[in-house]
């Protein structure tokens, strides 16, 4: 009986470490429901004729995000929370013995973020870093991902992987440096709190795609004398459970905006405040409902804009969703998921043919949802010596993150490729649809017609 | 509405209720009575939208 409990209590910082490293692997694979979902999202919204090529070209945002954020975009996230307010850029010419203090602890995580870490590779040395860097990068996934729906069935898959390597591993991974973590200088400068990424993911993505949009035009046919037309979804049953399966995923997401470690004794917040996970199932399910409401009502029961509003309800609360009471969190996300519809259609209205909403579902209601916390969680102090969420430190957090990180590289890069003819497929291309044209196949060839060999 | 905490270490060490309206009991009850209007006024809508 006592050598079983000395076994058992050598066992225990194994076992303690694995539930660490089980959680963030269960929930970060689960987190990919939320591709799943955009997947489905995205090719139910398209017409038939661009079906295969919507989906190949979100599919693709995986592994070309996954990919760099190994290369460059993780040692990003570490290498920059303070500078260049607080300190210096960490990289392999850092000096270690030259740091002190909190630059000291930073670096700390700088080592484990190069491709060629060891913490990175098999090793029974660490058995964290490996799992943080798969959350993360499925965070960077569902950034390029926004993105995405924004511009299907008229830019060109190579111009759309480079604007997805800029958004996905690098703009929003430098405004998590800053504002998502847990020296980031927004929060030790500024008080800023986001604890669910409402600007950090949201509102960079969905102002970098309305940067995009800018240069990348509308579709052909959307507009008649400046008038915009329906464009009907293909497969709008796909599209409802796509949405839904991105529902699920966000779950997961904000469960992964955790903070739970083998010696702690408590869950927490990135920032260090506490947090548990009652709170998010409650908060994010009401959310969820309220938003629905609120666009259902605002839309008239519009399917798409409805389902949508689930979405914008989640990311209006986003931002404090760790701190506000839950019926806050309804009155918020409902108003939040009202408003949604009302930018959705004034976005149409002045010539932008935002496919998915993109920049009103993310965009604007996330700014407004990084916003709110300076409001209604004013006053909490994260750290000793911090200043406490404010609404100046909120705004400032939110103008960096959504404009000059998000619509700024959003615009700026998506002209650069078109001024080298990269962005946009031809007219031809685009009439005759990008399944066959590009792909050279059709998705559904004995309904509609018979697809020709490709060339 | 906001901090029920003075400091950095009440927050971060908080035992109970740690929401923005721990301190001020009576918002949470006019958001509650707020929300039960809304669900009310999304019910009598789902009559009058189409």
């Amino acid at each position: 009986m006592e050598e079983q409990a000395i076994e058992g209590l050598a066992a225990l910082p194994f076992l303690k470490l694995f539930v660490a490293e089980a959680y963030y692997y269960i929930t970060g694979v689960l987190m990919l429901l939320i591709h799943v979902g955009f997947l489905a999202y995205e090719g139910g919204v398209a017409r038939s004729k661009n079906f295969l090529a919507t989906m190949l070209k979100n599919l693709m945002t995986v592994p070309i995000v996954g990919l760099t954020f190994f290369f460059f975009g993780f040692w990003v996230y570490n290498a920059f929370p303070l500078w260049p307010v607080t300190g210096p850029l960490f990289g392999p010419w850092t000096d270690p013995s030259s740091l002190s203090g909190v630059a000291s602890d930073a670096y700390g995580l700088v080592v484990g973020s190069y491709p060629w870490s060891e913490a990175l590779a098999p090793t029974k040395s660490d058995e964290l870093t490996g799992v943080f860097w798969m959350v993360f990068a499925l965070f960077a996934m569902t950034t390029a991902s926004i993105l995405s729906g924004a511009v299907i069935e008229r830019i060109q898959m190579g111009g759309y992987f480079i604007l997805a390597i800029v958004l996905g591993s690098f703009c929003w991974v430098l405004a998590a440096a800053w504002g998502w973590n847990y020296y980031g200088w927004w929060t030790t400068e500024w008080g800023w709190h986001d604890f669910g990424c409402a600007v950090v993911v949201h509102g960079c993505s969905g102002m970098f795609a309305l940067g995009v949009l800018l240069n990348l035009g509308p579709r052909i046919g959307k507009y008649i004398d400046g008038v915009p037309q329906p464009i009907l979804p293909h497969n709008i049953s796909l599209t409802l459970i796509g949405l839904f399966l991105i529902f699920i995923g966000f779950f997961f997401f904000l469960a992964d905006c955790v903070i739970f470690l083998p010696d702690y004794t408590g869950l927490t917040t990135i920032y260090g405040g506490p947090t548990t996970l009652a709170t998010l199932a409650m908060n994010v399910t009401l959310a969820l409902s309220a938003g629905l409401i609120g666009a259902y009502v605002s839309s008239k029961a519009d399917p798409f804009l409805t389902i949508s509003g689930g979405l914008a309800g989640i990311i209006t609360v986003a931002g404090a969703i760790d701190l506000y009471h839950p019926g806050l969190v309804i009155v918020l996300a409902f108003c939040g998921a009202w408003i949604m519809p009302k930018f959705v259609t004034y976005i149409e209205k002045i010539g932008i043919d935002d496919v998915v909403g993109a920049v009103s579902v993310h965009g604007l209601i996330g700014m407004i949802g990084g916003i709110l916390p300076g409001i209604f969680a004013a006053g909490y102090i994260q750290q000793t010596g911090q200043p406490p969420i404010n609404l100046l430190g909120q705004l400032g957090g939110t103008f960096i993150g959504a404009i000059l990180l998000g619509f700024v590289p959003g615009y700026l890069v998506s002209l650069l490729l078109k001024s080298m003819g990269l962005l946009r497929v031809t007219a031809e291309y685009e009439e005759a649809g990008l399944d066959l044209k590009e792909l050279g196949v059709a998705a559904y060839p004995e309904q509609t017609f018979v697809a020709p060999a490709k060339s | 509405m906001g901090s029920p905490f003075d400091g950095a270490d009440g927050y971060m060490n908080a035992e109970g209720a740690f929401h923005s309206f721990t301190a001020s009991p009576a918002l949470g009850t006019i958001t509650l009575i707020l929300s039960v209007v809304i669900t009310l006024w999304f019910l009598y809508r789902s009559f009058t939208l189409h």
